[in-house]
């Protein structure tokens, strides 16, 4: 069916005829004919899905399953750690997409999908019916992968605060509360995981609050890598401001190779143990875990018994069912990085399939950014840009390229500027 | 001073084992196997920086929503040809045919030019 025949047939049923049920509180009536999409999960990969969905097809059914009747952007929330921005200003509601884009917005949890009969299964609204599925589940941590490290633990007393929301709060509460000359231990993860940068940022940020409230205070970042995204950009900036590699540095960073590794968690003695059996005692201690596809990924089969879920880089349907796409970190996407940048561009590409199929079309050709930014600290900026094209439908990465004027520092602040800039507009771009 | 002239070694040093993270560009050219990219799909990848539909115009970067077709391709080229300087452009717009340009050009040439935020989404126009 064609868009001109949908609306065609909203015209000619009116109010009368349609469906009122399910989308009763929207000031839109449906054609019962409209094809109804359905997605799982309301963060960036999902919110973008519902917009830009509404954006390219004003007549098709849309609704969006999400527990949280609010969502923190993790994009930003560094910042709460260095007190530049708010838990406020980086949280946002589902009203906008409700009234502006007309998009059904159900708060529960989605628990299963029956493939057979197109319906999500939800924990109290039943079974949901649908003719597309968008699923954007996100992350899971897998805190366990640290022996003595839990989720149970994360949500006490060792955040790990990679989910932005109280988890942030509390670590900076427990930075505030630090004595003087103490120390905070990182433990950084293995690739894949959210946001290649963060962790450094994170450091960065820490270190900036600190200098002016803990001057005496260290960090130590134990990696599980031997080399991170803008490290040139980190090493130059934690030399030039933090003391790095003196006997005063604010931040020391233990690459994998020289033992950074994480292995176990003593909680008794507040105490990480490395590959090499260091303890690293801290007063703080911040265990970033290992990623793999959200657990509503693996219950509905969808990530196959893998670690990622399997997805055609031409429109990100899932390989189980054609009806279902997966979209952002939760996907097998190398050689792309997990951002919510590129998870707001696989969902653009996805909807447009939809429409594309709705109306009798082919997919068309994809073509995925990641120009994204990170902050070293107030002052001073990163910018990425990735080009991801797809090639035989394999992703190749095109280009990929981090900004390098180490020795021109206005510049530093411009793109500081420019990264302030992008989250606000990213924000907007998402959920305004 | 002995302090600082440490510090600034070890900064070259370190800048100078680090392997340049920029990766070579792979000439769009070696693309043209694959069938064209619509401007819509090109052209969205720009809305975060430069708003919905690139309809944004309270932030440092510009919107591009209604640019003309001629003056979006002549800066795009001139960003792809490291003509016109730039803090980010440059990289963005070298990944890019000509043909993609001009389609992204067409594109933003027929948005509205006015803020994202105005648009009537369901109706079309302006809220009223």
């Amino acid at each position: 069916m064609n868009n001109l025949s949908r609306r065609e047939l909203i015209k000619q049923f009116g109010a009368a005829g349609l469906s009122t049920g399910l989308f009763g509180a929207s000031s839109k009536v449906w054609a019962k004919e409209a094809p109804h999409v359905v997605i799982v999960g309301g963060g960036i990969g999902g919110a973008s899905a519902a917009k830009y969905l509404r954006i390219i097809d004003k007549n098709v059914k849309i609704t969006l399953i999400e527990p949280n009747k609010e969502y923190i952007f993790c994009p930003g929330s560094n910042e709460i750690l260095n007190e530049t921005v708010t838990m406020e200003e980086l949280t946002v509601n589902y009203e906008t997409l409700k009234n502006r884009y007309a998009v059904n917005v159900i708060t529960d949890w989605a628990d299963d999908i029956d493939y057979a009969g197109k319906k999500v299964k939800t924990r109290q609204s039943g079974a949901i019916a649908y003719d597309k599925l968008i699923v954007s589940p996100g992350p899971d941590y897998n805190c366990a992968a640290i022996e003595g490290y839990s989720k149970a633990l994360a949500a006490g007393d060792f955040p790990h605060a990679w989910k932005a929301g109280a988890q942030t709060t509390k670590l900076f509460n427990q930075m505030k509360s630090m004595p003087q000359g103490g120390t905070i231990a990182i433990s950084s993860p293995p690739m894949p995981y959210r946001c290649p940068p963060a962790p450094y940022e994170r450091a960065s940020f820490m270190a900036e609050w600190l200098a002016h409230h803990n001057p005496t205070a260290k960090i130590i970042i134990l990696d599980s890598k031997d080399g991170f995204t803008f490290q040139k950009h980190y090493l130059d900036y934690w030399t030039k401001v933090r003391g790095f590699g003196t006997e005063n540095a604010m931040i020391e960073w233990v690459p994998k190779k020289d033992g950074g590794e994480v292995k176990r968690l003593d909680t008794a003695n507040k105490t990480l143990i490395t590959a090499n059996g260091d303890r690293i005692k801290a007063d703080v201690i911040n265990i970033i875990p290992n990623h793999t596809a959200a657990q509503f990924a693996k219950d509905t089969g969808l990530s196959q018994g893998q670690d990622w879920v399997s997805i055609d880089p031409m429109t990100y349907q899932s390989k189980v069912d054609k009806d279902v796409y997966v979209v952002g970190d939760a996907t097998e996407s190398s050689p792309m990085v997990k951002t919510g940048y590129l998870a707001s561009n696989h969902a653009k590409v996805v909807v447009q399939a939809i429409v594309d199929e709705f109306n009798g079309k082919a997919p068309g050709q994809p073509f995925y950014t990641n120009n994204c930014v990170a902050l070293a600290g107030d002052d001073y900026g990163m910018t990425i840009t990735d080009t991801f094209r797809v090639q035989n439908g394999k992703i190749v990465k095109q280009y990929g390229h981090q900004s390098t004027e180490l020795e021109n520092e206005s510049l530093h602040y411009v793109r500081a500027s420019l990264a302030k800039n992008w989250q606000r507009a990213f924000r907007r771009d998402i959920f305004a | 001073m002995k302090k600082l002239l440490i510090t600034s070694v070890l900064a070259s040093a370190l800048v100078s084992v680090q392997a340049n993270a920029s990766g070579a560009m792979i000439p769009v050219e070696k693309f043209a196997g694959e069938p064209p990219i619509s401007g819509k799909i090109l052209g969205d990848n720009c809305s975060a920086c430069h708003g919905t539909m690139g309809r944004i115009y309270d932030e440092s970067m510009p919107p591009i929503a209604g640019i003309p077709r001629d003056v979006f391709i002549k800066l795009m080229t001139d960003f792809k040809n490291e003509v016109r300087p730039s803090i980010i452009m440059n990289h963005v717009a070298k990944v890019f045919s000509d043909a993609e340009i001009e389609r992204m050009a067409d594109y933003f040439a027929a948005q509205t030019d006015a803020p994202w935020s105005e648009e009537n989404v369901l109706k079309g126009g302006k809220y009223e």
